[in-house]
């Protein structure tokens, strides 16, 4: 028989090591992200909300650690919404960013939720969402969340939360909102586990429905 | 109805100048009437299905909207402000895709019919619509070339008709709308919801009218440039998104992947629109019009399909395609991907209409009008200029009016919206007193909305004293070089939270509601059709390559 302890030492090991190149940041490389091209068409309506972020500075880079891509490609898309007015649930993980028409999934009014499946635990780093992104708009109290309970009752992260006055009881967020591009937005989610991520928004500036064109999430297996 | 040019004999011009707020409207009438009735306790009967079910039973005009694409959504989504006063208990469009849309978004924010707004019917063809629904009136929100079919159709069945702009692709077709209404009696309204427009109509009513703060406005230049992003084709549908050959072909277009191409792209071609001129021009040309009260005497124009060719766009389209599977790491998206590129390398169609054109227009206006020392005659000329771009998004869109006193920029994009005082000119200071002023002066604001250049707001941040002193004409590097004209604003009070084309609506449904007359409508059919007769002569122009004329009976229907 081995000696316990090595085995042990050999299962152990591997996954701090893993967990220290994880953890140092300063290695962390730019996951390249591939945006899709500007669309803005449409008589524009004026975004107000107290958390808009005016910066105008669009954040392109997000860095995670060697090895880490988009795992939720082509996973099961869920939502509070089963039955979209607009597209599929699946196209919001087809890696189709476009702006165009064919390429986006529209959810019901009000507060809804989408949910992606990863099938598996795996280390999270960065989530990044595209809303309908032709017009100018802010999606509003977006909320980014992660668990490893499909039901998010429990052990339940918040990576991301810009719902100011608590509207959906998740907690007031202090993060801003934003007018859409072609840029989406990321959301760091720093060194994490988790297989599910939950969005959660409550219609927008531009009318009262909510949008998803692609949701990607960064991380390793 | 008939319109001359200034100048000409038997003017009646002023029949139709609805505009003026101060004046007694038919419309100011009827709500002054109608609260006078309730107060006597006289009951006010409905002419038609007008509320006869629903939350706000007498009081909401029930309205079905035939076309439901980007604009019929527009106008749903502005009317989300008038819940109070309409209702959409149908929706018609011949493409599925687009009539699930307009279902489900309509019964979801509760703007159909039925007690509590989720009812919302569903026509694939607009007449079933039209026979079987009580409705007050439509929304015609179509491809150019049918708005006149519906309009009419419409009008016919005893329904009052919203149509969106241009008016038609076709002079003929929309004087046959004006025909119709003329004979129906029936309520039509074209969608130049600029004229609606509070920060619009006091420009025109208060600064322009009432104190003349431009004097003669000379010179009118506006422009709309969109960008190659904006103006590129749209998508070719594919799987349940794609209509049969049956369908495209019933409603006119060609079948297979060519159809579906023109079907998503109408705006291309010269039967289904009036391309750029239509799309884009028409709500700022309209705005010349509206602004003087006048239509042109001449034009000539340039322009041309000179970027979006057949040849450039099947390259695109067929390149995006091949980079987008190039790079997919999806099996779902890859499969899809080429089905999409068999059905656009099918398709070697160019803009038929000119993505580009810039046209000038003279106006003649009378000296009353101003009350100008300048020029000579009683007639006076007021000369236009209009670009639209599909290749820039430079500077977006906005209309800017030059007179002899001041400069004015007004777009219905909030950041263009100054006004500019010139040195010879009465002092503006007592205008801005009150609680809703005529102009008013907000220097902390100057760095962020003076960006025409009339002051130069970069060199002013990085060295004011240098600034204050070119302003002053002190640094002149030529003797004759102007000074700069005193930024003001167009008043803050003009501002409104609603979308663009809501205030347009309600004017139509109050007097859908109120059972007003053509003269309480914003834009009534004639002047939607005297834009269209402007807007469709650029074509003319641009095929003709010299200057036309505008005879004044070619703004007579």
């Amino acid at each position: 028989m081995k000696n316990p302890f090595i085995v042990a030492s050999a299962l152990i090991i591997p996954i701090l090591v893993a967990t220290a190149q994880d953890t140092d940041k300063s290695k962390w490389k730019d996951v390249g992200i591939d945006f899709p091209k500007p669309m803005f068409v449409g008589t524009p309506v004026a975004a107000k909300l107290p958390n808009l972020d005016k910066s105008k500075k669009p954040r392109l880079v997000l860095k995670a650690p060697e090895g880490a891509e988009n795992l939720a490609l082509d996973m099961e898309v869920t939502s509070s919404d089963p039955e979209p007015i607009i597209g599929d649930l699946e196209m919001i993980c087809d890696g189709d960013k476009d702006g165009a028409d064919g390429s986006y999934t529209e959810l019901g009014p009000g507060k809804q939720w989408v949910q992606v499946d990863l099938e598996e635990e795996a280390n999270l780093y960065g989530i990044v969402v595209w809303h309908f992104h032709k017009n100018a708009r802010a999606y509003i109290d977006v909320i980014a969340q992660i668990s490893n309970d499909p039901e998010f009752k429990t052990g339940v992260t918040n990576v991301f939360n810009n719902d100011h006055d608590n509207s959906f009881g998740k907690g007031a967020g202090k993060d801003l909102a934003w007018i859409e591009t072609n840029h989406g937005r990321i959301f760091d989610v720093g060194s994490k586990k988790a297989r599910y991520i939950r969005l959660l928004s409550n219609g927008n500036t531009a009318n009262e429905m909510n949008h998803y064109v692609e949701i990607e999430v960064y991380g390793t297996r | 109805m008939n319109y001359k040019h200034i100048g000409q004999e038997n003017s009646k011009k002023g029949e139709t100048n609805t505009n003026s707020e101060p004046s007694l409207t038919r419309r100011n009438f009827l709500r002054n009437s109608s609260t006078a009735s309730v107060g006597a306790g006289l009951i006010v009967t409905s002419k038609t299905a007008l509320g006869q079910e629903g939350p706000d039973k007498g009081n909401k005009v029930r309205c079905g909207i035939i076309g439901y694409g980007d604009e019929g959504k527009a106008l749903r989504e502005s009317s989300m402000f008038l819940k109070d006063l309409v209702c959409f208990p149908a929706v018609s469009d011949i493409w599925p895709r687009n009539l699930r849309a307009g279902k489900g978004q309509i019964a979801a924010s509760k703007q159909g019919g039925g007690e509590d707004g989720s009812i919302c019917n569903d026509y694939a063809e607009p007449e079933e619509m039209i026979k079987k629904e009580k409705l007050d009136c439509i929304i015609v929100a179509t491809p150019d070339f049918v708005h006149h079919k519906y309009s009419i159709m419409g009008m016919e069945a005893g329904l009052d008709v919203y149509s969106e702009k241009l008016m038609s692709n076709s002079v003929d077709f929309a004087r046959q709308m004006v025909k119709s209404q003329q004979k129906t009696g029936k309520l039509l309204q074209i969608g130049h919801q600029r004229r609606s427009n509070p920060r619009y109509r006091h420009v025109k009513n208060e600064i322009i009218e009432k104190r003349k703060l431009l004097g003669w406005i000379t010179h009118m230049t506006a422009q709309w440039n969109r960008s190659r992003g904006g103006s590129v084709p749209r998508e070719i549908p594919q799987g349940k998104d794609a209509l049969t050959d049956e369908i495209l072909q019933k409603y006119g277009y060609n079948g297979g992947a060519k159809g579906m191409f023109e079907f998503r792209n109408w705006r291309m071609y010269k039967k289904f629109g009036g391309g750029i001129i239509s799309d884009l021009g028409a709500h700022q040309i309209d705005i010349f019009n509206w602004l003087l009260d006048e239509y042109p005497v001449s034009i000539f124009a340039q322009g041309g399909t000179d970027y979006y060719t057949g040849e450039f766009l099947n390259d695109l389209l067929t390149s995006e395609v091949k980079e987008a599977m190039a790079k997919t790491k999806s099996k779902k998206r890859k499969a899809k991907l080429e089905a999409e590129l068999k059905l656009v390398e099918q398709v070697m169609d160019g803009y038929e209409h000119a993505d580009n054109v810039m046209a000038f227009f003279e106006y003649q206006t009378k000296r009353d009008k101003w009350g100008t020392k300048g020029g000579a005659g009683d007639t006076l000329k007021t000369r236009a200029y209009y670009q639209v771009l599909t290749t820039s998004s430079s500077q977006k869109f906005y209309e800017k009016f030059m007179g002899e006193y001041g400069t004015m920029s007004i777009s219905e994009l909030t950041e263009y919206n100054q006004i500019y005082r010139e040195a010879h000119a009465e002092p503006w200071e007592e205008l801005a007193n009150g609680e809703t002023p005529v102009v008013e002066k907000n220097l902390a604001k100057e760095e962020i909305y003076h960006k025409f250049w009339e002051q130069p707001a970069p060199w002013r941040s990085i060295d004011k004293a240098k600034n204050d002193k070119w302003l002053s004409g002190k640094s002149l590097t030529d003797a004759r070089v102007s000074k700069g004209l005193d930024p003001w604003e167009i008043p803050s009070h003009t501002q409104f939270d609603e979308r663009p084309h809501t205030p347009h609506l309600r004017n139509f449904f109050e007097t859908v509601r109120d059972r007003g007359s053509q003269d309480d409508l914003n834009c009534p059919a004639i002047e939607g059709f005297r834009t269209t007769v402007t807007c469709m002569k650029i074509h003319d122009a641009l095929a003709n390559g010299g200057k036309l004329e505008f005879k004044p009976e070619e703004f007579e229907v």
